[in-house]
């Protein structure tokens, strides 16, 4: 039990009056990717956002590393070791790219992690490379992508929350991405915790899926269970098809 | 043409307070989102408590400027207990609910100056190595003045420093821009939000104790004052740090002027900048984009 | 048609449920006069001393209530609304040598208010938000240093010595005859209010408070809706500044100040600004403290402070929405602790 690096028991989730998560039980071992799917509107982002610890009212206990985070600000959250990757990526636009991660590198220190060093980041994703000194707003989609997982991966945190990241990104760089990402937990031991609608991404990167339905988990085990079902990928994804035939 | 001079360089003077204030207001909105309406009782409040300290006394350049910096740290700390105790509430607030709370606070912190501070008029001499006259070719010019346009280039340039190249500057940008993703990143964003309060309050309290031997200090000069940064923050735009430099000097030049050649007329200048701008260019001057027009 | 008529044990008969309608909702648009017709014949049963308080009040709780115009109906905020009513009272005490009717004097400086007020919307028509709410307060500032500049005006002096004159055969120096004669004139306006408030405009005021977007694409022509509104608000506070200088007897400089403007805005919130009759109760109040608890504190600004930041922080919907709040609070202990998180 006690070696999830992240543990969600029982998590409620609600903007203002609405609950947008039920009874949510979710975990992450160390070293695991794991993928949250579920169509638009159905949790995902909620949930990483509930573990962060940003925006929505929430109820139940969420443990990373076995100590309990649930009652945390957001910022003493991310200094535990959570990264966040957002949907929307926001860079700082004014701010270059080596400012963006000298922003975290500054923090990391203080908490007494040792911080990636550019090289290790050019390393992981090695896009990185050119783009250190150009400002936040003269990125691309594709490269501001890659900025703010870098800059979530700086601190050396323990798991990081990747909020659908291929979303709006051309195939191509979509597959670059991929590889990067199934490296990370090898290579620099962070595990990752996955929210994404892309059904070939999550089977080239994760383990481990959970299965979301209007705030409620409706399926939890593994990725080649999942990807083998086209039934359930129907049920739960608004995957589009034609009665009686099978787009595999 | 010597008189004319002597008007500019006064004018300057006069609006280096201006500037004090007006870019302390604008680094607390552009941080926070608060229009902070009270931001000139800041200014009356580093006056009176300048005033207070030196009791009089014309003190030796170093003395004096230690104690302007006091006078800065006690308005800061007014500052963060005003954050802390009215605008924290109000983040999620729309403009104008900030607008008011403000208000209120500004006629509180009035009513208190008066009681602290009482209604006689305190005057604050120049310090000793200024209290003359500097000849530039043959135009006299009072030296305070001239200090007080140095310290104004001395402070800004500070200024620019800590926002632009330093790791405080850099986190203070980064919640500006985006308070949430800051604080995902570790960053701790309330206390970069009392930081700047508190600097932007310094700054105002600093801008009164400068001010004051040019002044008199006693009631009734916020009202002045506080509308006064308030336009010139209009002028220059909302924001705009650049554009609080620029409209203060031009307000200070418009009623420097304007005392030179139609004193009748001396406090209407800003009034007249204020309502060109506000027609031409409601955003400001240095402002792009559309004026804030939601509430 | 008697008020008896409203007591039935039974479910009322169609017929009698029509004229139950019918009733409430005259009720409804003579709240009006009655409450100040009831109002009326309270206060003239009190001393003199406390006739002329409840006349300030009644004239503060006009000025709130054109104010309110601006900041409930239009849901923006003014801080140069002392000016119409400063036009008003200037435009009395100037005309205070020709002994004219007062009632004429009062709707005059109606007009004159209103007129300021459409010379600041022509000026202020591209505008909004707080560029608009700027120009309020530049506005206000402005009329008060005229009152320095302009030599017939007198500046720090006033314009002492403005007598209300005499209507119908009554003197209206006194103040029993003056308070009736105030009490018909606020009536009347307030009634115009409620007839406006429920018309076809009324609703296409608030319409275009609340939705400024929806209501210009419906077609809604939200800049001249603004501009009427502003002006009925100019006239009206006209009309009390006239009231005021009738009964004060002088005109200073000090009701021009900035910082009054902002006691309007704060009589409005206090009282509630959503609600019809709030701000005339947030004028009774703000009368009331400013005459009984802060008078001879020079720094009452503190408390008045406090007081409006309390209502900012905590009740935005002021005193008129207390009945509401605690009805809800009622409701909600009743449902009992074990409710929602």
């Amino acid at each position: 039990m006690s070696d999830h690096v992240l543990a969600l028991t029982g998590v409620n989730a609600w903007y203002g009056h609405a609950q947008a998560l039920f009874g949510l039980d979710l975990t992450v071992d160390a070293g695991q990717i794991v993928a949250l799917m579920g169509r638009n509107g159905a949790g995902k982002t909620t949930c990483l956002r509930s573990v962060m610890g940003i925006e929505a009212r929430r109820s139940g206990s969420v443990q990373l590393a076995g100590q309990p985070i649930e009652g945390l600000g957001v910022e003493a959250i991310a200094r535990r070791g959570v990264g966040w990757v957002p949907d929307d990526r926001r860079i700082f636009p004014t701010l270059t790219v080596r400012e963006n991660l000298q922003l975290v590198r500054g923090i990391a220190k203080r908490q007494g992690r040792q911080p990636m060093s550019v090289a290790e980041l050019v390393e992981v994703l090695p896009i990185m490379e050119r783009l250190i000194d150009r400002k936040g707003h003269a990125l691309s989609g594709g490269e501001q992508q890659a900025v703010t997982i870098a800059r979530a991966l700086v601190g050396r945190p323990q798991i990081l929350l990747l909020d659908e990241p291929t979303e709006g990104l051309a195939p191509v760089i979509v597959q670059g991405l991929a590889q990067s990402i199934a490296a990370l937990p090898e290579r620099h031991g962070v595990s990752i915790l996955l929210a994404e609608q892309n059904l070939s991404f999550v089977r080239d990167v994760a383990e481990r899926v959970y299965v979301l339905d209007i705030g409620r988990l409706v399926f939890a085990g593994d990725t080649a269970e999942f990807m083998e079902s086209p039934e359930l990928q129907e049920r739960y994804l608004a995957v589009a098809r034609s009665s009686g035939t099978n787009h595999g | 043409m010597n008189q004319l001079l002597s008007a500019v360089i006064n004018g300057v003077a006069t609006g280096v307070p201006l500037f004090l204030v007006a870019s302390g207001f604008t680094l607390i909105y552009g941080v926070m989102g608060v229009l902070n309406f009270a931001h000139g009782a800041f200014f009356m409040f580093g006056a009176y408590c300048f005033a207070v300290m030196l009791a009089g006394q014309a003190l030796s350049l170093p003395l004096f400027l230690l104690y302007a910096l006091g006078a800065a740290a006690v308005i800061a700390v007014l500052g963060v207990l005003s954050e802390r105790l009215v605008f924290a509430r109000l983040y999620n607030s729309g403009h104008m609910i900030n607008l008011l709370a403000a208000y209120a606070l500004m006629l509180m912190l009035i009513g208190l100056s008066i009681l602290i501070f009482g209604t006689t008029t305190y005057h604050v001499p120049r310090p000793s190595p200024f209290r003359g006259a500097v000849h530039i070719g043959t135009v006299p010019v009072p030296a305070y003045n001239l200090f007080v346009i140095a310290a104004g280039l001395v402070v800004a340039a500070g200024l620019w420093f800590l926002l632009n190249k330093s790791g405080l500057g850099m986190k203070i940008r980064a919640v500006a821009h985006d308070r949430t993703t800051a604080r995902a990143l570790g960053v701790r964003a309330p206390l970069v939000g009392m930081g700047v309060f508190a600097l932007g309050c310094a700054l105002a309290g600093l801008a009164g104790a400068l001010d004051s031997p040019m002044i008199s200090v006693a009631q009734g000069m916020d009202a002045t004052f506080a509308i006064q940064f308030f336009v010139v923050v209009i002028i220059g735009g909302l924001g705009s740090t650049w554009g609080a430099l620029f409209a203060s000097l031009l307000v200070g030049l418009m009623e420097s002027l304007l005392v030179y050649y139609a004193p009748a007329w001396s406090q209407y200048g800003m009034y007249i900048l204020v309502v060109f701008v506000l027609l031409l260019r409601p955003q400001g001057l240095f402002v792009r984009g559309p004026a804030i027009t939601h509430s | 048609m008697s008020i008896d008529s409203l007591e039935t044990e039974t479910a009322p008969a169609p017929a009698r449920r029509d004229r139950v309608a019918w009733l409430a909702r005259s009720g409804e648009r003579f709240d009006v006069p009655v409450v100040l017709l009831l109002a009326g014949l309270v206060v003239a049963f009190f001393p003199t001393n406390l006739q002329f308080l409840a006349t300030t009040m009644l004239i503060y709780g006009l000025l709130a209530m054109s104010a309110n115009l601006i900041v409930g109906w239009l849901g923006t905020m003014t801080f140069g609304h002392a000016a119409f009513f400063g036009a008003g009272i200037y435009f009395v005490a100037l005309m205070k040598d020709f002994h004219l009717n007062p009632l004429l004097l009062v709707v005059s400086a109606g007009l004159v208010g209103a007129l300021f007020a459409a010379f600041f919307c022509v000026v202020t028509l591209r505008l909004s938000g707080i560029a608009f709410v700027m120009m309020t307060m530049v506005f206000g500032q402005v009329l008060y240093l005229l009152l320095f500049t302009i030599k017939a005006l007198h500046g720090d002096d006033g314009i002492p010595g403005v007598l209300p004159g005499s209507l119908f055969g009554f003197n209206l120096l006194l103040p029993k005859y003056f308070w009736w004669y105030a009490l018909a004139v606020v009536g009347v306006c307030l009634f115009v209010m409620r007839l406006i408030n429920r018309s076809t405009f009324g609703y296409a005021v608030l319409a275009s408070r609340d939705d400024p977007v929806r209501a210009a694409a419906l077609g809604l022509p939200t800049r001249s809706i603004r501009t009427r509104v502003v002006v009925l608000a100019g006239f009206f506070a006209g009309v009390a500044g006239a009231l005021f200088v009738q009964q004060q007897g002088i005109a200073s400089s000090d009701t021009l100040y900035w910082l009054n403007s902002g006691n309007i805005v704060l009589m409005c919130l206090v009282g509630g600004r959503g609600h019809f009759f709030g701000p005339m109760v947030g004028a009774v109040v703000f009368v009331w403290l400013n005459t009984q608890l802060f008078q001879g504190i020079n720094y009452a600004n503190l408390f008045i402070g406090l007081i409006f930041l309390v209502i900012v922080l905590a009740w935005p919907d002021g005193l008129s929405g207390l009945p509401g709040k605690t009805r809800g609070l009622i409701r909600r202990l009743r449902a009992g602790k074990g409710g929602r998180p």
